[in-house]
């Protein structure tokens, strides 16, 4: 090699150069590069993308119109927010009515994952959505005899009135919820608001029930609710 | 000391620890400092031009300023074109409409809407166009004189649902949204009717089988429907409402996460308000006028009584409690039927699917059009309409019968209706017509709109942009399609 003629030379430097070329060109014409040669848009093209003629997940949430946001958050869509409640309750084999909520309330979802589709409706069947979860998550903790083998409900008697549950043990039901659910403990702001609610919850019950058992499942209930519907979990 | 200061980083100067995470990056605006160079205008989404009560100090109004955006659609190939009369590049009648189930070029017109062509008198005094025979039974004449109609020629897929063909999506993204409920749909579909989205797929509809569906939507169904009393609801709700408050402080901080923020807090204080209102906020039949027209409406109809959801659906629409509203009415692959009036309900409900003619079908849309109108009346909101089909029909050849018998499919004949409602006049137009049909009886497939029914849906929202005299927001939605200028100058008819 170290002896070819300059002719030889001439020829591999030619033959390099050729193939660089059709190497560019090729991908010129590929997925590598942009496409540069484009006809006319007359507009009579088809705009359906897909083979089965849904518009790309990608469309969605991708216009030019209000969706690029300096936001480091984002809004779980419906299947997301409704998995990660599943999740977090560990209700893998989740029960025919909580499928039920989720089939009744996932058209008030939002189907792109941006905080600006929030709306009331939303937050609503969120909560609805948790609520029916929760039952589930409740039903079985209550089923389990032994307290100290509950996760969450250790603190509760739930066949007690819910004078019995005091405020020591509401805060532990909130801070195993809050750990479970939010990674972390409950903030001493989000104690307030819950020890707040606690005291307005049974001010709502009418004197003729404030002895129901069924009052205390009630307040389990709503607690579990709120947190499992709260921002930290439909958002990232 | 200054110059000690300038060299201290931003980050030092907050109070934050040094950033390491992605995530930290983000809180202390370095991202979105490099990211606000795209800040996009939507906050103006929020501010609409028109005055609505707020719910609370700081909340933007709730809802939209977009024009209400119904969509009804006829599943199966109706005959649209056998109603409303396409006229040709002139707006000159056809030279035949024999196989358009009209007879030869003569057909008699009867004008609506102004200067619009419809089938007129056949001879015994009735219409030909039953579409308008229904539309006139249930919308009364003021209505129809604030009423402007644009025909559109636009082949289609006879029989199909993927028909790209649906403009919620599209009036989504120009901010059409309810105050208290999400888009409204009757089909278990991405779009809520039997039709595919154009260029955007809109937030999945409400899917409404009855009323309870849409009055579920106000409040908590399952277990805390049943496991707390209505004070304990509305105090879950504050709860909510105040730990989402105190979750997304952090939101604050970030340069356009504070209105974000405030739209959660608003969103949680109007859902207190929601349930306490409970369903009485989106029941027709709290309205008398609207509960008659709709069928006599009372607490004893049927939750899934076809009255009730469509006047539940069309009342909350207008209103601007929900956004758009797809209705999807079946039956309408209906050549073969006799054509002739046959029985008809008195209301817009069906008579039993054998028993209908293809006359008795058409006279029912009709009388939708005619009840969503009227409900456009009553309560005084503007209304844009917009009715679809997936094909048309073809009927026997006859030069003299004017009600030919359909007798198969044939969607190069299709057809779509604009309809524009203003409670303050009739909405000024150029035209009563986009496109043209040709001298072989079907819609002119060189014209912008004639072979592609995702064009004539991009037609469709142009013009409802100017009704809504927000042509500012085309250019930045459809960046597909329909976007040159002379093109859509073609097509926009709203004057």
């Amino acid at each position: 090699m170290r002896n070819l003629k300059f002719e030889n030379k001439r020829n591999i430097k030619n033959a390099a150069i050729v193939i660089g070329l059709f190497g560019t060109l090729s991908f010129y014409g590929f997925n590598c590069a942009p496409p540069s040669f484009q006809v006319a848009d007359d507009g009579s093209a088809s705009l359906v993308l897909s083979s089965n003629g849904i518009v790309p997940v990608d469309d969605v949430g991708t216009s030019t119109l209000e969706t690029k946001t300096d936001l480091p958050f984002a809004l779980l869509t419906a299947e997301q927010v409704f998995f990660s409640m599943i999740n977090l309750t560990d209700q893998q084999n989740f029960s025919n009515a909580i499928g039920d909520e989720y089939a009744i309330r996932s058209g008030s979802f939002s189907v792109i994952p941006d905080l600006k589709t929030v709306n009331g409706p939303m937050l609503l069947a969120i909560t609805s959505l948790s609520g029916e979860v929760c039952n589930g998550l409740v039903a079985r903790e209550q089923a389990i005899a032994d307290v100290s083998q509950r996760k969450f409900f250790g603190s509760v008697n739930f066949a007690q009135a819910i004078a019995n549950l005091n405020a020591a043990g509401y805060t532990d039901v909130v801070t195993k919820l809050s750990n479970s659910f939010l990674g972390r403990a409950p903030s001493s702001a989000e104690l307030t608001i819950f020890n707040s609610f606690r005291t307005d919850f049974i001010a709502a019950i009418p004197a003729a029930n404030i002895g129901q058992a069924a009052q205390t499942r009630a307040l389990v209930l709503s607690t579990c609710s709120a947190l499992l519907s709260s921002f930290e979990v439909f958002s990232y | 000391m200054s110059k000690n200061y300038k060299n201290k980083p931003n980050w030092a100067l907050t109070g934050h620890k040094k950033p390491v995470t992605r995530r930290e990056f983000l809180n202390y605006g370095m991202i979105p400092f490099a990211a606000s160079a795209f800040m996009p205008n939507w906050l103006q989404l929020f501010s609409p031009e028109r005055s609505l009560a707020q719910v609370g100090a700081g909340c933007p109004a709730a809802g939209s300023n977009m024009i209400p955006f119904i969509q009804l659609n006829l599943a199966g190939g109706a005959g649209l074109m056998a109603n409303y009369v396409p006229m040709d590049k002139d707006r000159n009648p056809l030279a035949s409409y024999s196989i358009m189930g009209m007879g030869n070029g003569q057909v008699p017109i009867v004008r609506e809407f102004g200067n619009v062509p419809f089938a007129g008198n056949r001879g015994d005094g009735q219409l030909i166009s039953n579409i308008l025979v229904g539309l006139r039974e249930r919308a009364s004449a003021l209505a129809i004189n604030k009423t402007a109609f644009i025909g559109m020629c636009v082949r289609s897929r006879d029989d199909s649902r993927e028909n790209p063909y649906s403009m919620n999506g599209l009036a989504h993204r120009a901010g059409l949204v309810g105050s208290k409920l999400p888009h409204l749909g009757t089909e278990d579909t991405s779009t809520g009717i039997s039709q595919m989205p154009v260029l955007y797929s809109p937030p999945a509809p409400l899917i409404v089988k009855g009323f309870r569906d849409v009055a579920n939507s106000m409040g908590y169904t399952a277990a805390l429907a049943t496991g707390l009393n209505q004070a304990q609801r509305e105090r879950l709700t504050r709860l909510v409402s105040d730990l989402n408050g105190e979750q997304s402080r952090k939101l604050a901080s970030i340069n356009t996460g504070s209105g974000i923020k405030t739209l959660i807090d608003c969103a949680g204080l109007k859902n207190t308000e929601l349930i306490r209102e409970g369903s009485d906020a989106i029941d027709p039949r709290t309205n008398a006028a609207v509960a008659a027209l709709w069928g006599n409406l009372n607490a004893a109809t049927a939750n899934n009584s076809e009255n009730l959801v469509f006047a539940t659906m069309v009342f909350n629409t207008l209103n601007g409690l929900s956004g758009s509203c797809s209705l999807d009415m079946g039956g309408y692959d209906y050549h073969g039927n006799a054509r002739e009036n046959g029985t008809i309900a008195p209301d817009i409900s069906g008579i039993g699917l054998g028993n209908e003619t293809t006359n008795s079908r058409d006279r029912r849309v009709g009388r939708v059009i005619g009840n969503i109108l009227q409900t456009a009346e009553i309560l005084q909101k503007p209304l844009f309409l917009l009715v679809t089909s997936d094909g048309a029909v073809t009927s026997d050849d006859s030069a003299t019968d004017r009600q030919s018998r359909f007798n198969s499919d044939r969607g190069s004949a299709g057809m779509a209706y604009i309809i524009m409602y203003r409670p303050t006049g009739r909405v000024a137009t150029t035209d009563f017509q986009i496109g043209h049909y040709t001298a072989s009886q079907a819609a002119d497939d060189q014209t912008i709109v004639g072979n592609s029914t995702e064009l004539a849906t991009q037609a469709a929202f142009a013009n409802y942009l100017k009704m809504n005299n927000r042509m500012d927001l085309y250019s930045q939605i459809v960046t597909r399609g329909l976007t040159e200028t002379a093109r859509i100058n073609e097509v926009v008819k709203v004057g």
